[in-house]
């Protein structure tokens, strides 16, 4: 957002920073959690600072314990009702939304506590016992309040890298008017259509097309590539890119919401939506958690009561340490906190996972299912070979060919003369284009008839070349190649071959699903000679060929129904059916139109190595759940019962006198320990190749 | 999200102080889905902000961000559109 700092009328100094705001709104995003975390530190400093002197009072006081008492109470009263008012404001809420949380516990806990010792300190008399337990409700919330703090700290530095992403977005742009006359305007004032400037070192401001000149572009903080793109005239360039070399102009293409950037920031934030199986079943725990601990808590105290005949205060402690060790909090963490950095660090490399529930799937895949043609390959044909197989050389063979085809719309035509471009070779102008339907075309070239075509083009020709067959032309088709015979003045003078090229990463991209237990199957429209000479060049063993476009939905089904968790890649627009109908869809990104795509999840850039990261990612962040699901349930299942008496036996009725403490030091810790252990995740690298 | 209702159905993401944990959010959610004309909400315990999907015929962000309100929460719109 820019501001001009001048009129800026919102400002907010943060440790010695100013900051400018555009809106209200802005502002107060920007400062919530910085505010929140500053009210903390108070609260925690002020508790921390009272529960000295109370320590102190109930441990060895010097006073009479009927002063004690007395003073006691005074200082416990403020933590108690004033510092710790954040947990019967939260009850209050919780009773009015019907729906138990943490607070509840530990108002009831601390509450429980601090009443029970003001009533011996005020009405002696009614209990049979005389000791208070001040210290237990101050330090239970010291330690509490200093267990949030922890978590905001480790909360916003799991949610950094999302922050980071929308901070990439460009503030200014250098807009050309009509009249030829560049400005400086705030991003939000460029429109679709506007023609801008990038100056080597500046940020491209939203994604646009290059109208003038060449320039290398570093796109690694969206698509995580490290090696800069050579961007030409009528090339995409994404917004908050960084242009390193040349001058580009630029028409402004898409703005504000639609750029790629905030297309993946909005990704981002949605995925975080807990729509994955594993965290609903945690939510639903969450939700009955609070009235189950009541009941176990109170129904622990009553037996002690009853059955144990240890007096009153020990019921009490055995209710306040098991309100105050349950933490529905770090269970419903657990997911979330991973799935927030699994899927920041997908997205800093380039891989966007749309949800957990794509995520859980994608950690389950067995088996990646490529679709050939446009996926493992450029999707187009090219110029492999170039045979001569008459009396002139190789580069007349593509000269001829060439120049036959100048003007071209065919696919093939386009290859041969973009090869001839590539190699130099200066062409002539052809004379008297002729297409002889199906089987190729004819023109005459410097004076002489060349003749293109497939063999069967030979086979019907003028009869002349009757009986032609070269072994070399046939092993060219024996590799999967689309085998074009010239012909110059009725002779053979050579052939090209031709084939889609497979993309570069398609070999290593296979190699590493290989390396991490993956099956890799191709699927492809071609006939099964084409289809092996493929598979065996990417280093795939199982492909099914002859697959019509229609047909793709059905193979992954059967390989489904064989038992199979399946991730289909392919286009997100030609494979929409398929992708859908695998357990994972993974579209290789297309452009700048992420949100579009079809599929679980999106590979930004078109580099296939990003499907093995992405099953690899969602692999770790599965298990990093779990481990948080299981220190989650251990703080809660195992503690449940040491806090509700089961240490007795052991250590005599004297250790719940301290046991308080622990569960508030346990549940402090509970959910830092499963948002520091999200933050591992973070040293995920994707496997060297 | 996944089910996008037909018709007029707009999504507001409301940033929402406090809502840091799950309990909150089930909440929250509950009390947005008794608002008429609310279709989906879906939240975000870890970046304390709330999807909402609704009718702009039937309710408004001024009646969501009121009924966030309601729960205890204080909320801001963060993303429109």
């Amino acid at each position: 957002m820019y501001v001009d700092e001048k009129t800026a009328e919102l400002r907010a100094d943060v440790r010695g920073v100013t900051y400018y705001f555009c809106s209200d709104a802005c502002m107060r995003e920007f400062l919530a959690p910085e505010r929140e975390l500053r009210r903390l530190e108070l609260e925690v400093a002020a508790a921390a600072l009272l529960s000295v002197p109370v320590l102190l009072l109930t441990y060895s006081s010097p006073l009479p314990s009927r002063a004690s008492d007395y003073l006691l109470f005074a200082l416990a009263t403020p933590v108690q009702l004033v510092i710790g008012r954040r947990f019967y404001r939260g009850t209050l809420d919780s009773l009015r939304n019907r729906m138990g949380n943490m607070d509840v516990l530990i108002a009831l806990g601390t509450s429980a506590a601090w009443g029970y010792s003001s009533v011996v300190t005020f009405a002696p008399g009614l209990l049979p016992s005389s000791a208070v337990y001040f210290d237990t409700s101050v330090v239970i919330i010291t330690l509490i309040l200093s267990g949030r703090f922890l978590e905001h700290v480790t909360k916003s530095r799991a949610s950094a890298a999302v922050r980071k992403l929308v901070d990439l977005r460009p503030t200014i742009a250098h807009r050309v008017d009509q009249a030829g006359a560049e400005a400086e305007v705030p991003i939000e004032q460029v429109s679709a259509g506007d023609t801008l400037v990038v100056r080597p070192g500046e940020n491209v401001p939203v994604d646009s097309i290059v109208l003038e000149g060449r320039s290398a572009v570093d796109e690694s903080m969206i698509t995580g590539e490290s090696i800069p793109a050579e961007k030409s005239p009528g090339d995409e360039v994404m917004g908050a890119t960084i242009n390193l070399s040349g001058l580009l102009r630029l028409r402004a293409d898409r703005v504000g919401q639609d750029t790629a950037l905030s297309q993946i920031v909005r990704l981002v934030e949605e995925a975080q939506v807990g729509r994955a199986p594993i965290q609903r079943l945690a939510d639903r725990i969450a939700s009955y958690f609070v009235p189950v601990v009541v009941l176990a808590a109170a129904a622990a105290a009553l037996s002690w009561y009853v059955l144990g005949r240890i007096g009153p205060a020990f019921s009490v402690l055995v209710f306040v340490s098991v309100v105050v060790i349950s933490c529905p909090c770090a269970l419903g963490v657990a997911t979330p906190a991973a799935l927030l950095v699994g899927t920041s660090k997908g997205a800093q490399s380039g891989v966007l996972i749309k949800g957990g529930e794509y995520l859980e799937r994608a950690g389950r895949v067995d088996t990646v299912v490529f679709d050939k043609t446009g996926t493992l390959t450029v999707g187009k044909p090219s110029v492999t070979d170039v045979v001569p197989l008459g009396s002139v050389g190789a580069e007349e063979v593509l000269r001829l060919a060439a120049s036959v085809e100048q003007g071209s719309e065919h696919p093939i035509g386009l290859a041969i003369v973009d090869e001839a471009a590539r190699r130099g070779v200066q062409l002539s102008a052809p004379r008297g284009f002729e297409a002889l339907a199906g089987r190729g075309v004819k023109a005459t070239v410097d004076g002489r008839t060349v003749t293109l075509g497939n063999r069967r083009l030979i086979d019907e020709g003028d009869g002349s070349l009757e009986g032609y067959s070269d072994p070399r032309v046939a092993g060219l088709e024996q590799e999967g190649k689309t085998a074009v015979v010239v012909v110059s003045d009725g002779k053979v003078v050579g052939a090209l071959a031709l084939a889609d090229t497979v993309k570069p990463s398609a070999r290593a991209a296979v190699d590493s699903l290989k390396r991490i237990g993956v099956r890799v199957v191709m699927l492809t429209g071609d006939n099964a000679r084409t289809a092996a000479a493929i598979a065996e060049r990417v280093g795939i063993d199982r492909y099914l060929a002859e697959v019509l476009p229609q047909q793709k939905e059905e193979a992954v089904e059967s390989l489904q129904r064989e038992g199979r968790v399946v991730a289909m890649v392919g286009d997100g627009i030609n494979d929409a059916p398929a992708l859908a109908k695998a357990d994972v869809g993974i579209a290789i990104g297309s452009g700048t139109d992420i949100a579009k795509e079809t599929g679980g999840i999106v590979l930004i850039r078109d580099d296939l190595t990003g499907v093995a990261d992405a099953i690899s990612l969602s692999r770790k962040t599965l298990s990093k759940i779990r481990e948080n699901l299981f220190w989650a349930f251990a703080y809660n299942v195992v503690l449940i019962p040491v806090a509700a008496g089961a240490l007795v036996p052991f250590f005599g009725i004297g250790v719940y006198n301290v046991l308080p403490f622990l569960a508030a030091g346990a549940m402090a810790l509970s959910s830092v320990t499963v948002l520091s252990n999200s933050l591992l995740l973070f040293r995920f690298r994707p496997e060297p190749r | 999200m996944s089910e996008r209702p037909q018709g007029r159905t707009k999504r507001v993401v409301f940033s929402v102080a406090g809502m840091d944990c799950v309990t909150c959010s089930l909440a929250i959610g509950k009390r947005l889905r008794k608002l008429d004309g609310v279709k989906d909400v879906g939240s975000a315990v870890m970046l304390n902000k709330v999807f909402v999907d609704y009718d702009d015929s039937k309710t408004d962000k001024a009646s969501i961000k009121r009924a966030i309100q309601d729960a205890g929460y204080s909320s801001y719109v963060s993303a429109d559109g």
